[in-house]
């Protein structure tokens, strides 16, 4: 076999392949073989019919055609072998020669091959990582959410209701003169003033004291999300149980005991303090990274292939529908709400695929250009990271990673992380050495 | 004498008669009346070539019945004919 291989416009390559004379009758027999096994000839039992008598009944041209249709793929295929191109769509045959038996067969294929990179000057690129500050504000925050969670409800000695209390109450509502159950409870915790219930009624209440009974009218708004309520008069018969108060735990090392296993309030603070900053530092690693990628992949040019945009987009859209899926939704639902059609969403994507697709053009070939390879070691090292983190055994990994064939792409993705380390590292260099 | 084409009435093509092909045995239906000499000159005339040893034997047709009709196919005569060697008929052609 053998193949030569022409650049032309736009990433395309014309491969012109000629396949040996041996190859070619083999083919022939091939296909004479598929031919009689589908056949029924009378005088033959199915599929021994000989080639003279395939050939008188539907003609040389025919075997000679089906010949053809069995070559073509399997050449195509060991010519991309053989010359290590790699296709990224289907190729585009223009015209095929008739088969002569015995001569060797030669034919032009034209595919989309993966496109050139014009590396900028990447190595320049800097960016400043956040750096990562955490306040003893933020630690307060936190900690003043947790003693809201630990907060209990202490019943006080008070004459009246007022606003910011909570009140335990009973109540019976009725719509129109008709009593329902869904508008009445016994022993309700409201706090008056967190505007939880319908407008107006929090309010009536303030001034009641314990023990008492009020009647209020209020008016369900009309936008209420029962429509059979909404914009209705109702009436609340209601009843003062108990008035109660939010009482924050203690700043003490009794609560720092209570939240968790910490000895002191000192050892709680600087717990969160810790758990706030790598939270922080994580965060800022990752937008470090992205930065310094799409900085990388504005300095170099590169014509971006729509097939791998298109796939990418296909991606992005199976991954939705799988979220949508755990919401449980449907794409289709997602589309009516959003009044778009699919084809809108797809190019509501596309930009950011464009993206995606040009980054991991510019990651390999900046990867190539820096003779970035992933030695044994690196494997081994990324399989017991994660043999961690689905703790397995790392031969289990292994194994497992082998038999499903996997390995190939996971040394693809080590040299992507590999290279994205390096240019992480160039993008943090000080001084620009020239 | 009769004709040739009246002699011969169609070549014979089966698994078992394309094997002889090869060793320049060809096949053919005959009229059951046909002598092997009649069947030598016969080929000879019509393909144009020479006849090294004719072999014929007489099939019985088979009974076939519909219904209650017994009907039985024609009697038949088979010949295989023997050329000379590097002699050969373009039997196939526009079969």
């Amino acid at each position: 076999m053998d193949v030569s291989v022409e650049k032309l416009e736009g990433n395309q390559v014309q491969m012109t392949v000629t396949v040996p004379p041996e190859d070619v009758d083999e083919a022939v027999k091939k296909a004479v073989r598929s031919i009689a096994r589908g056949v029924n000839i009378p005088g033959f039992r199915k599929g021994k019919a000989p080639r003279r008598v395939l050939e008188m009944r539907f003609g040389k041209e025919a075997i000679l055609a089906q010949a053809l249709e069995d070559l073509i793929p399997d050449a195509y295929q060991r010519a991309l072998d053989k010359s290590g191109i790699q296709a990224i769509d289907r190729p585009v045959v223009d015209e095929l020669p008739d088969l002569v038996e015995g001569s060797p067969y030669t034919f032009k294929a034209k595919v989309q091959v993966l496109p050139e990179v014009e590396l900028g000057d990447y190595r320049a690129v800097r960016v400043q990582k956040e750096s990562v500050e955490i306040t003893d504000e933020q630690v307060r925050n936190v900690i003043n959410s947790m003693r809201e969670r630990f907060a209990e409800l202490v019943s006080v000695d008070k004459p009246s209701l007022e606003k910011g209390d909570f009140a335990d109450i009973d109540f019976e509502g009725s719509v129109e003169g008709v009593e329902s159950e869904g508008l009445s409870h016994k022993g309700a915790t409201l706090e008056i003033g967190s505007n939880s219930y319908i407008p107006g009624f929090e309010d009536q209440l303030v001034g009641m004291a314990v023990g008492e009974e009020r009647e209020i009218s209020v008016k369900f708004p009309d936008d209420y999300h029962s429509s059979e309520l909404a914009g209705k008069d109702a009436r609340f018969k209601v009843k003062l149980n108990d008035i109660r108060e939010k009482r924050l735990p203690e700043l003490d090392d009794e609560f720092a005991k209570d939240v968790g296993n910490y000895e002191s309030l000192d050892e709680l603070r600087s717990a969160i303090k810790e758990r706030l900053e790598s939270e922080a530092a994580a965060r800022a690693e990752r937008e470090f990274e992205d930065k310094v990628t799409s900085e990388v992949a504005d300095r170099c040019s590169v014509d971006i292939p729509k097939i791998l945009v298109d796939r990418t987009v296909d991606r992005m859209m199976d991954q939705l529908s799988i979220r949508l899926r755990y919401s449980g939704m449907t794409l289709e639902q997602y589309l009516q709400m959003r009044e778009m059609t699919e084809q809108q969403l797809r190019d509501e994507f596309a930009p950011e695929a464009e993206k995606q697709v040009k980054i991991d053009l510019v990651l390999d070939a900046v990867s190539r250009a820096e003779g970035i390879e992933v030695t044994d070691e690196d494997v081994d090292q990324k399989l017991s990271e994660l043999a961690e983190q689905y703790s397995r055994s790392v031969d289990e990994l292994k194994e497992l990673y082998e038999k499903e064939d996997r390995m190939d792409s996971l040394k693809e993705s080590l040299r992507i992380e590999k290279t994205v380390a390096k240019l992480k590292d160039y993008a943090s260099m000080r001084i620009v050495v020239g | 004498m009769p004709e040739p084409r009246d002699v011969i009435i169609r070549p014979i093509i089966t698994e078992k008669t394309t094997g002889l092909l090869d060793s320049g045995q060809y096949t053919f239906e005959v009229d059951k009346r046909a002598t092997k000499h009649m069947i030598k000159d016969a080929i000879e005339e019509i393909f144009g070539v020479k006849v090294k040893s004719v072999n014929t034997m007489r099939y019985t047709g088979k009974r076939r019945r519909l219904g209650v009709h017994e009907g039985k196919r024609k009697d038949w005569k088979k010949a295989v004919v023997t050329l000379e060697e590097g002699q050969r008929i373009e039997l196939f052609e526009g079969m």
